[in-house]
């Protein structure tokens, strides 16, 4: 806030002044950051921010000025100009950026490495045609369910030893060892010999770090956190897919100790399906971190771990997801089958592979202690919820539906939107992926509203019946169908349609994800993880372009619907039912704050194109699904204030400030209790004699206007509540049209008030004058900054101000870096105007001049620049920043303020209610100084000196303290300014 | 150089027990003209303004406007060690870092030497104009010390209600009120006991009792007092120096909210 280092620079012009020096002084107060600096600095015991410190500061420092006798205005930021939210943005990505550098760079250098490295498999792999025709994914799954096959391992490790994966003979010759090692082996161990390609030395290398990517602790990051977001792409890339990897591993836990850690099976399945969940987490994440496909015919890799390559492909009906270059194609697109079927293709596969009987043997063990595993599930989803065969029949129906569906499209006709929207919006990329996914966009409308009519009638449908045999319904398919079920028992048939199409997005959306086979198990924890009200969204939007508008549910449905089925999900999950929550209620926050008001964006979706409209919720699912990535909407909010309403502003602390702050007000509490004391002596009258009690009813009332003043923003909420606590002491307060000190520099310029309280330097570039600093510090004097003095002293005028604003940066511009305070007031008093600068800037920028007639100054500044260390931008100086100093938008009306008289009761009953202090903590303080205010009143009060003499401030003994180049500056200043 | 022989150390005694109460620490100006001091005490209400000119001392010599800065307090305990008959000597260097205070018994050959560490007060400067004042009194300084005492027990301020013909004290407070009228007097035998009264315009003036109280300990430096007063004005209430000089209290009045 306010100039950097202007404090420094004038700070030695400074008065003391005494408090008592202050009583019948009108001062403007600038309340703006106040509210900022209680959130930031009271904290209680714990480090928590209270939700009261606004309350708490606002009346410590209402009752310290009243009790010295000073009339108060407070004033209140209207809103944040342009140019200052832009520099307060531009420097806090600047400030990001630098805490990021040195780790960064270390970390991507690593990734980078990393990077190489799988790109050279990815390479060895292409050239082995044998190996791309596996199904990976099966690889993974086997994982879960390793166990029990001491076989399989075998296997495994005789793969460990072999770079190239090439099935040989002495896979059957570790047998033996295998047996013997075989109870040692650690999970992941195990996990790392699947993924059959790792070539030893980096197995060795990942095996031992496992837990650590890039020196980073996976199992100490939180994907959700913003800091996560920070680290480069492939960074991410890694500890997700190592998370998510470890999500399946049963945490290194044999099955014996697991039965153990399980006494009870049921415990053992809630433990499973909460990793499931986990895993879809990290898949979600996983899926945004890998960049997908762009421009170009040649196929781009989507994503996948260095075995496995999904490419998008295009071919004459748009794109198509292709698991490698040979497999797919415009007509072997990838077909989404039962798991059964996928796993039989896998099998299929690995005989393809493993020539050696034994091989496909294990393989096929492994097959089927996945379908086991499956099963096993099954029961707990069953026991969730019991489904009768009408259910089933029907969900097998919608099953079937959607697998026909894509069986007969291609289906990724959004594939190719959705990344480039991840992207940021590249509209470049955009336009062609919407031209591209044009054609199959109404292909695929055409299809769904087929799909409508059949899913329509399936409740009934015998042909449907039919497939029930052939299904062999996976745990997944189940759990994710009960929440069908569910959905449909509550919304009535109307709502099936809807119900198709989440079924329908969900299988869409789980198109981009890497484990194909997985098809159930994703749906599912797609379904657990995705906010529901997002599917609502979709479903919503997808009904209105069907063209059922009955069919549009009422408003609140969502959150029962989406609650019930959130339950009836994860009746075990704790953590996940909490976040959806969470979620809930951000977007009905969201709703109520009229931020995205349902109707206006389904208006908007309306009327949008259909592939901008498809585009847009697919952006809207993949930015919900991971809420903490998203910025809370809080950003806009300031912007949709109205203009005269106190504003929110989020102010930019540097780290150092904020320090500072919080020592500052902690020895302004101590302040406070000195200052208690100080009130309480001066009446040794017993503070409960004469008051009257705060009845229940008062309370109540209370309750009801704190719910009144209650706005949806939060920090709105506490700028209320000061503005009601002021107004029950009676004092003044007003709300600037834009910014609050600029608006006090008016004041006072319009003389409605004596003085100014603030610790923004801005104010004194505003024309402020009077500015009283530290006044809720300890000491026992305050500063006044008077402009006159800093004129004579410092040789500063309110222009020369702004120029070194300028020069060091402000709230209003960024400043020039590598520029100081010493070196800044130099170059003022060296050039005649900041254009001046410049212009010698630019002559010695652009063209060699002999520098041999240059003074000191002159020389070590083009030093500089030609050592990069200064820079001046084009705009320099920049004439927008002098214009909002010298003419800020500020109300001029010039009506006088009055003061009313502190209401006691309902102080007490605003903080009992608000604080839950205790009445006789709220007398404490406002009993004497009532009493002490009543008294000045009555007595009349007492005047001070200063009013009546005007002051000459001696400092005959005391020159001002400056450095000696500032000095010497300064001195230059004045007598140029004595010159004018 | 600064040197500043007293004739008698109970002039210092008397100025420093004056003020010593309502200001604690403050700068003594010395020019070649004397030490001025000028004050204010912490609330700010009350302005002390002294002059010793270079009559009052025995010996004065000044070469170069000096600023001594002094905590009374201690200076004050320093000199209570003087006899009231002793020379008082006053030294300090062109550029000081303390003052040094000699005494010198007249009749016995003892010299008492001490040294005060000065401070580095910040002080403002108040100008301080010559005003109009709309009434003057000139009374008994110890008749005014007098009212004074008797009325601060009543309330926490005083009334000086003066009007053509009379200067009424008064105080009101929860317990009581009580007021002193005072009419202009000639004693043409002691001129010291007169009241006497110069009246442009009638005057209404609250005062605070505790500084007012503050002021009265100056009484013993002389035996007359002069109160100067203007509406809304701070009082000045001067109490002169026989030796040349004065001790000039002014006193900001109370206001009622309305004004």
């Amino acid at each position: 806030m306010g100039v950097h280092s202007l404090w420094d620079i004038v700070g030695p012009t400074a008065r003391p002044v005494r408090l008592e020096a202050l009583s019948r002084k009108k001062l403007a107060v600038d309340a703006s950051i106040w509210i900022y600096q209680f959130l930031k600095a009271v904290r209680d015991k714990e480090g928590n921010s209270l939700p009261s410190s606004h309350i708490i500061g606002f009346f410590r420092r209402i009752c310290k000025l009243l009790y010295f006798g000073i009339l108060p205005i407070f004033v209140f930021d209207g809103g944040v100009p342009v140019l200052k939210r832009e520099t307060i943005n531009a420097r806090k990505n600047r400030r990001l950026k630098k805490a990021e550098t040195t780790r960064e760079t270390a970390q991507k250098l690593l990734a980078i490495q990393i990077q190489r490295q799988a790109e050279n498999a990815v390479k060895s792999q292409r050239n082995n045609p044998i190996t791309t025709r596996s199904h990976e994914e099966e690889e993974e799954e086997e994982l879960v369910f390793l166990e029990d096959l001491p076989i399989t391992f075998e296997k495994r490790k005789g793969e460990i030893t072999l770079p190239d994966r090439a099935p040989t003979p002495s896979s059957i010759k570790f047998r033996k060892q295998d047996e013997y090692d075989l109870p040692n082996l650690t999970e992941f161990k195990v996990y790392k010999d699947d993924t059959r390609i790792m070539p030893e030395e980096e197995f060795m290398e990942s095996y031992e770090d496992f837990d650590h990517v890039d020196g980073i602790n996976i199992n100490e990051v939180d994907p959700k956190s913003k800091e996560f977001e920070m680290l480069p792409k492939a960074t991410q890339y890694m500890i997700l897919s190592h998370l998510r990897l470890k999500s399946r591993l049963r945490m290194g836990y044999q099955k014996e100790q697991l039965q153990e850690l399980f006494p009870n099976s049921m415990d053992f399945s809630k433990f499973q399906i909460q990793q499931v969940q986990r895993r879809n987490f990290y898949t979600q994440k996983l899926m945004n971190v890998a960049g997908m496909g762009e421009d170009g015919n040649a196929t781009k890799r989507i994503a996948g771990d260095k075995d496995r390559r999904y490419a998008l492909v295009k071919n004459e009906d748009g794109w198509t997801l292709a698991l490698s270059k040979e497999e797919s194609s415009a007509e072997n697109p990838i077909s989404l089958d039962d798991p059964e079927d996928d796993i039989t293709r896998d099998v299929e596969a690995y005989n393809e592979v493993a020539q050696p009987q034994s091989r496909s043997e294990v393989i096929n063990s492994k097959a089927d202690s996945d379908s086991d595993s499956d099963f096993e599930d099954v029961p707990l989803a069953k026991a969730e919820a019991p489904e009768t065969q009408e259910e089933k029949d029907f969900q097998f129906a919608l099953v079937k539906s959607i697998y026909d569906q894509y069986e007969s499209e291609p289906p990724l006709d959004h594939v190719s939107t959705v990344p480039t929207s991840i992207d940021g919006f590249n509209q470049e990329e955009l336009d062609k992926a919407i031209e591209e996914s044009k054609k199959d966009y109404f292909l695929s409308k055409e299809k769904e509203a087929e799909m409508l009519n059949v899913s329509a009638l399936t409740g009934t449908d015998p042909e449907n019946k039919d497939d029930t045999d052939t299904f062999n319904l996976d745990f997944g398919s189940s759990i994710l169908f009960s929440s069908n079920r569910e959905e449909k028992k509550k919304i009535g048939p109307d709502n099936t349609n809807r119900l198709v199409h989440e079924t329908g997005t969900l299988g869409r959306s789980f198109l981009f994800n890497p484990d194909v086979s997985e098809t159930g198990r994703i749906e599912l924890k797609k379904d657990q993880t995705k906010p529901i009200t997002n599917i609502i969204e979709d479903d919503e939007s997808e009904v209105v372009e069907v063209t059922s508008p009955k069919e549009q549910p009422p408003r609140e449905l969502p959150s029962w619907f989406r609650d019930e089925v959130q339950r009836t999900l994860n009746p075990h999950n704790e953590r996940f039912v909490s976040y959806n929550a969470f979620d809930h209620q951000q977007n009905k926050k969201e709703e109520e704050a009229g931020l995205i008001p349902w109707h206006e964006a389904k208006k908007y979706l309306e009327e949008h194109e259909p592939e901008d409209d498809k585009s847009d919720e697919e952006i809207q699912e993949i930015a919900s699904v991971i809420p903490h990535i998203e910025k809370p909407p809080s950003i806009e909010e300031p912007e949709k204030n109205g203009t005269r309403k106190a504003a929110v502003i989020d102010y930019d602390f540097e780290k150092e400030d904020e320090d500072e702050l919080v020592q500052q007000l902690q020895i302004e509490e101590l302040d406070h209790e000195i200052l208690k004391n100080q009130i309480k002596a001066t009446h040794t009258v017993p503070i409960s004699s004469l008051e009257t009690r705060i009845t229940e009813e008062q309370l109540l009332q209370e309750k009801l206007q704190k719910a009144k003043r209650d706005s949806d923003e939060v920090t709105e909420t506490m700028i209320n509540d000061v503005q009601e606590l002021l107004r029950r002491f009676g004092i003044p307060y007003i709300t600037a049209p834009m910014e609050a000190e600029a608006q006090c520099a008016e004041l006072l310029k319009i003389g409605l008030v004596d003085g100014i309280i603030t610790d923004d330097s801005d104010c004194l570039l505003f024309g402020g004058d009077h500015v009283y600093k530290n006044m809720f510090n300890q000491k026992q004097y305050v500063e006044c900054y008077i402009k006159d003095d800093i004129e004579a002293k410092v040789g500063l005028s309110r222009d020369k101000l702004i120029e070194l604003a300028l020069l060091l940066g402000s709230d209003y511009t960024e400043g020039i870096k590598g520029i100081g305070p010493v070196l800044a007031m130099e170059i003022l008093a060296e050039f005649e105007s900041l254009e001046g600068f410049k212009d010698w800037f630019d002559d010695n920028t652009k063209t060699v001049k002999s520098n041999n007639d240059l003074n000191a100054l002159r020389k070590s500044l083009l030093t500089r620049i030609k050592n990069g260390k200064l820079y001046l931008p084009d705009s320099f100086p920049d004439e927008a920043v002098s214009r909002a100093y010298l003419y800020p938008e500020v109300d001029s009306d010039k009506t006088e303020f009055k003061w009313g008289v502190p209401n006691l009761d309902q102080i007490r009953s605003f903080l009992m209610f608000n604080v839950d202090w205790s009445q006789e903590r709220v007398d404490e303080v406002m009993i004497p100084l009532i009493r002490d205010m009543n008294r000045k009143k009555a007595d009349g009060t007492q005047s001070t000196i200063g009013e009546f003499f005007s002051q000459e401030f001696v400092q005959s003994r005391k020159e001002v303290n400056l450095g000696k180049r500032m000095k010497q500056a300064a001195n230059k200043l004045n007598k140029r300014r004595k010159n004018q | 150089m600064l040197e500043g022989k007293f004739d008698q150390s109970t002039l210092l005694k008397k100025i420093v027990d004056a003020i010593k109460d309502c200001v604690k620490l403050c700068n003594f100006n010395c020019t070649e003209h004397g030490i001025t001091v000028q004050a204010v005490d912490d609330s700010r209400v009350l302005l002390v303004s002294l002059l010793v000119g270079q009559t009052a001392f025995d010996d004065y010599r000044c070469d170069r406007d000096i600023t001594l800065g002094i905590d009374l307090e201690s200076f004050s305990k320093i000199i209570k060690t003087a006899n009231n008959e002793d020379y008082l000597t006053l030294m300090a260097d062109d550029t000081p870092d303390s003052v040094h205070t000699i005494f010198e018994d007249k009749k016995k050959e003892r010299v008492s030497e001490y040294s005060l560490k000065l401070m580095n007060i910040d002080s403002e400067f108040l100008k301080i104009d010559d005003m109009e004042y709309d009434s003057v009194i000139n009374m008994p300084s110890y008749e005014f010390a007098k009212i004074v005492r008797d009325l601060k027990n009543l309330g926490e301020s005083l009334v000086i209600t003066v009007t053509k013909d009379s200067v009424k004290f008064s105080s009101e407070g929860e317990t009581g009120n009580g007021s002193v009228v005072l009419k202009p007097y000639t004693d043409m035998d002691k001129p010291d006991e007169s009241v006497k009264v110069t009246l442009d315009s009638p005057v209404d003036l609250t005062f605070g009792s505790k500084y007012l109280n503050d002021i009265i300990k100056a009484t013993s430096l002389s035996d007359v007092i002069t109160i100067k007063l203007a509406d809304k004005t701070p009082a000045l209430f001067e109490y002169k120096l026989d030796a040349g000089g004065y001790l000039r209290f002014y006193l900001a009045p109370k206001f009622d909210e309305e004004d």
